[in-house]
């Protein structure tokens, strides 16, 4: 199946490169994590976007050095059941501020995606075994989340059910406080 | 009285999770004495592989083999799981397949 | 206890919707098995031996009137009359079909009940004392705690794949009836010198095939950053815990390999770095739920309750229920009421429908319309005035539910074993049987005094045999079923794992063994020593002589 972000079909511009041999000159280039740690400066220059695969058997935090040099993290189900890509996710994109595009690839089935999104991971390559709208509709499943700092940043995103129930007490409670703007009066 | 060793393939249906046993016409039984009984490795083998056919056809799952004898045509299974989950809970009897005529005629327990 | 509001019936009706569409793919083949078994396991369904099974939740074991009716209801409509309460607070359901699942879901949703999350490489439901609070000895009632952990734990987008099941139990009192240090996060309440409450945090316990106590990562964190440091501690799970081999996949593997140092380590170094910035709306959120569980409207009563004490007197049968089956309330004038799911010779656990609505009739007469169930597979009416006591054991009689065996020798925990689960080596529930018809003398029960036995069908050990005085684990060799004997097991604050007492026994000697291992204790016995206070003088020695010297 086609690249997905946000429950649309999008252009894949990246060339994995291969575990030894040349790079391209420019454009989206993406490397193992052991050719980044052994060609980081060479890899970035002008007129090249460099991407890095990081293996799931890695903390996020081994690629602290090389965040602001990236512009794609791919991170790895070889099986579907091991969620080790939505811990190094949710620590790329929170704890180490990564902004630019997060992937997930491998053995997912749609009914992650949601979680992954809500983890930090931007993109999607899935099997083509699925279909966009089996994508759209599994990843749209549920309007609610009741976990703190598991909001996607863009497209679908589901509401934290705390942060609605405190905004929701606040209101009430504010209502019924007398308001100094409302009266008229003050408070002195 | 004749005795048959072998392999018999059981399943659980997929919609009702109900224990079936393939039979020789390639359908899917609760009774287990309509079970193919096969005799020979390539035998069973065969039988694999239309468990797992049915499998992709989504109207089973977890298909696996079994050792039985066949005894006088009725079906035992060796091993005392399976005559477990042929007849039904033992400390149920009221409940299970062995409760609506479609168990076997052995005992769990019996040797 | 905790009331839905529209979040969480939104949260339910949603997920039972997503479940439905799952089992529609699933039969259409749109999922293959593989892919769909996760998600049907999330939402509580296992494939077992002669169906599937469905284990609904019972969120720390509370319960109220309504949602037992309901599961009647579905005992009745989609299963074969009855229901299993299991060692973990919750109830199974043995024949329910697939297709008709998403319909039980929406019947359970009505009264705001799920299943999500019994099963499956998740957190699982959250356990507690059975006696939460009300309990005498109670410190505070942990169930806020519990609740706060259950939503934050639901569908949680970063741990929902992890290495292998979590299960967490919290204690609210000193004496440790949840059994905390038997799971992979317990925690227990402390005031601090300034009455403030804080938890220790414990990690690493299990039973299963490499049975560990937990280990306190922290003596005392203060509340409101308990799912700042859940997190933590699930996050290092995730990234760490072994993939390689399901039977060494828990936490406590990680904390054992690791060594317990290395893990809180490791723990407090990802704590440190975590955004803390929820705290605050977590802590709202824990004040919001803990006005829930605010009291019912007890009624004064005077301090001697002369007609409940003038029944103990003339009605022997009532004082002997009295004595084992009823503890002290932490209000003047009431008393908890423990209901036994073991009558004599029945099946550990076990509740016809009709069983459950008498339940369900009592609990609105006599307790505030609310039950628990308890992880040693019996029920709960913790709101009873003393007064209703003695009609209210008239009334559980006549339904079979007056066993008057509550930690008694009878009280047997077993798993359903290989009559119904896929994954036993041997049954257990017949062996219940047996041992319940062997030690059904009251009077010698009492003699006997506490004494808890848990039977496992299987190494999972979902009987919690480890942690029985006396653990039975049945085994199989070449088709026929034996059973191994442990000794001086306990899951309170002094929690230890039973020792193998020596070669296995047939399904038909085991009563002979445990009568023999009876015998020897009260042979044995000092002065007002239970059973566990026994066999930790002695040690083994002394049983496994009279098992053994004469084979």
């Amino acid at each position: 199946m086609p690249l997905v972000k946000d429950g649309a079909i999008i252009a894949d511009s990246w060339i994995e490169a291969d575990a030894d041999g040349p790079v391209p000159e420019t454009g989206d280039v993406l490397v193992s994590f052991d050719r980044l740690e052994h060609e980081a400066d060479d890899l970035v220059r002008q007129g090249r976007r460099v991407g890095v695969v990081l293996p799931n058997t890695l903390e996020a935090a081994a690629l602290a050095p090389y965040l602001d040099r990236l512009d794609l993290i791919v991170l790895e189900l070889p099986k579907f059941s091991d969620g080790r890509a939505f811990s190094q996710a949710h620590q790329l994109s929170r704890q180490l501020g990564f902004k630019a595009e997060i992937r997930a690839r491998g053995h997912i089935v749609p009914d992650q995606v949601a979680f992954l999104r809500q983890c930090g991971v931007e993109t999607f390559a899935l099997d083509d075994r699925f279909e966009l709208d089996e994508v759209i509709a599994a990843a749209t499943s549920m309007s609610l989340t009741y976990q703190s700092g598991y909001v996607p940043g863009h497209g679908y995103a589901p509401a934290e059910v705390f942060g609605a129930r405190a905004s929701r007490l606040a209101a009430a409670t504010a209502d019924r406080s007398p308001s100094t703007c409302a009266s008229g009066g003050s408070n002195t | 009285m004749t005795t048959e060793k072998g392999k018999a393939l059981t399943a659980n249906r997929l919609d009702d999770g109900l224990v079936v046993f393939l039979t020789r016409s390639g359908d899917w039984s609760p009774r287990i004495d309509d079970a193919a009984v096969a005799q020979e490795a390539e035998a069973a083998s065969a039988l694999e592989a239309r468990g797992h056919a049915a499998e992709a056809g989504n109207l089973v799952t977890d298909a696996y083999l079994i050792d039985v004898e066949r005894v006088d045509g009725r079906v035992r299974p060796s091993h005392i799981r399976e005559r477990i989950r042929t007849l039904g809970p033992t400390v149920r009897t009221d409940l299970g397949k062995q409760a609506e005529g479609a168990g076997g005629g052995f005992q769990a327990t019996a040797p | 206890m905790y009331r839905y509001d529209e979040f969480d019936h939104r949260f339910v009706k949603e997920r039972v919707s997503q479940f439905r569409d799952q089992v529609e793919r699933r039969l259409s083949g749109a999922l293959t098995e593989e892919e769909f078994k996760p998600f049907r396991l999330m939402n509580g369904l296992y494939l077992q031996l002669h169906a599937y099974m469905l284990r609904v939740a019972v969120p720390y074991g509370t319960l109220s009137a309504d949602q037992m009716r309901r599961l009647a209801r579905i005992a009745e409509v989609y299963d074969k009359g009855y229901g299993h309460f299991t060692t973990r607070q919750n109830i199974q359901f043995n024949w329910p079909a697939l297709k008709d699942v998403p319909d039980i879901l929406d019947e359970l949703a009505e009264v705001e009940m799920h299943a999500i999350q019994t099963s499956g490489n998740c957190i699982r439901n959250v356990t507690t004392d059975a006696w939460a609070g009300v309990a005498a000895d109670e410190i505070a009632d942990p169930r806020p705690v519990a609740e706060l952990i259950r939503q934050w734990s639901s569908l949680h987008p970063e741990f929902s794949f992890l290495p292998r099941k979590f299960k967490i139990a919290v204690t609210g009192a000193p004496h440790d009836r949840a059994a905390t240090k038997a799971h992979d996060i317990g925690l227990r309440l402390h005031l601090n010198d300034e009455g403030e409450p804080g938890w220790e945090v414990m990690v690493g316990g299990g039973l299963g095939r490499t049975p560990m106590i937990a280990v306190t990562v922290r003596d005392w964190l203060p509340e409101r950053e308990l799912l700042r440091y859940l997190e933590a501690i699930m996050r290092v799970y995730n990234l760490a815990g072994r993939r390689d081999n399901k039977y060494k996949a828990r936490v406590k593997i990680l904390v054992h390999e690791l060594g317990a140092e290395e893990f809180r380590a490791r723990v407090e170094e990802e704590y440190a770095r975590l955004d803390k910035s929820p705290i605050e709306v977590e802590a709202a959120e824990l004040e919001r739920i803990a006005a829930y569980f605010a009291p019912p409207a007890y009624e004064s009563q005077p301090k001697v309750v002369a007609s409940f004490e003038e029944a103990r007197l003339k009605d022997p049968a009532f004082a002997q229920w009295v004595r084992s089956n009823v503890a002290e309330h932490k209000v003047e004038g009431y008393a908890i009421a423990n209901i036994s799911l073991k009558p004599e010779g029945g099946i550990p656990g076990d509740a016809t429908a009709d069983q459950m609505r008498a339940v369900a009739d009592l609990a609105e007469t006599y307790s505030f319309g609310e039950i628990r169930v308890s992880h040693r597979q019996n029920l709960v009416l913790p709101d009873v005035r003393k007064a209703d006591l003695h009609a209210l054991w008239q009334a559980l009689a006549e339904h079979g539910l007056a066993a008057a065996n509550l930690d008694l020798a009878t009280d047997i925990v077993s798993c359903p074993g290989l009559d119904y689960c896929a994954l036993a080596t041997a049954r257990s529930i017949p062996v219940a049987q047996a041992l319940s018809r062997r030690f059904a003398d009251l009077r010698q029960q009492h003699d006997i005094g506490p004494l808890r036995i848990n039977i496992s069908g299987c190494i999972n050990a979902c009987g919690h045999h480890h942690i029985g005085n006396i653990g039975i684990l049945g085994l199989e060799k070449k088709g026929v079923e034996f059973y191994q004997i442990t000794l001086g097991g306990r899951g309170d604050d002094d929690a230890a794992v039973g020792s193998l007492v020596g070669p296995g026994f047939s399904g038909e000697e085991v009563p002979d063994a445990v009568e023999t291992i009876v015998g020897t204790y009260l042979a044995e016995r000092a002065d007002g020593e239970t059973f566990l206070d026994t066999y930790s003088r002695l040690g083994a020695a002394p049983f496994k002589e009279a098992l053994y010297a004469a084979r």
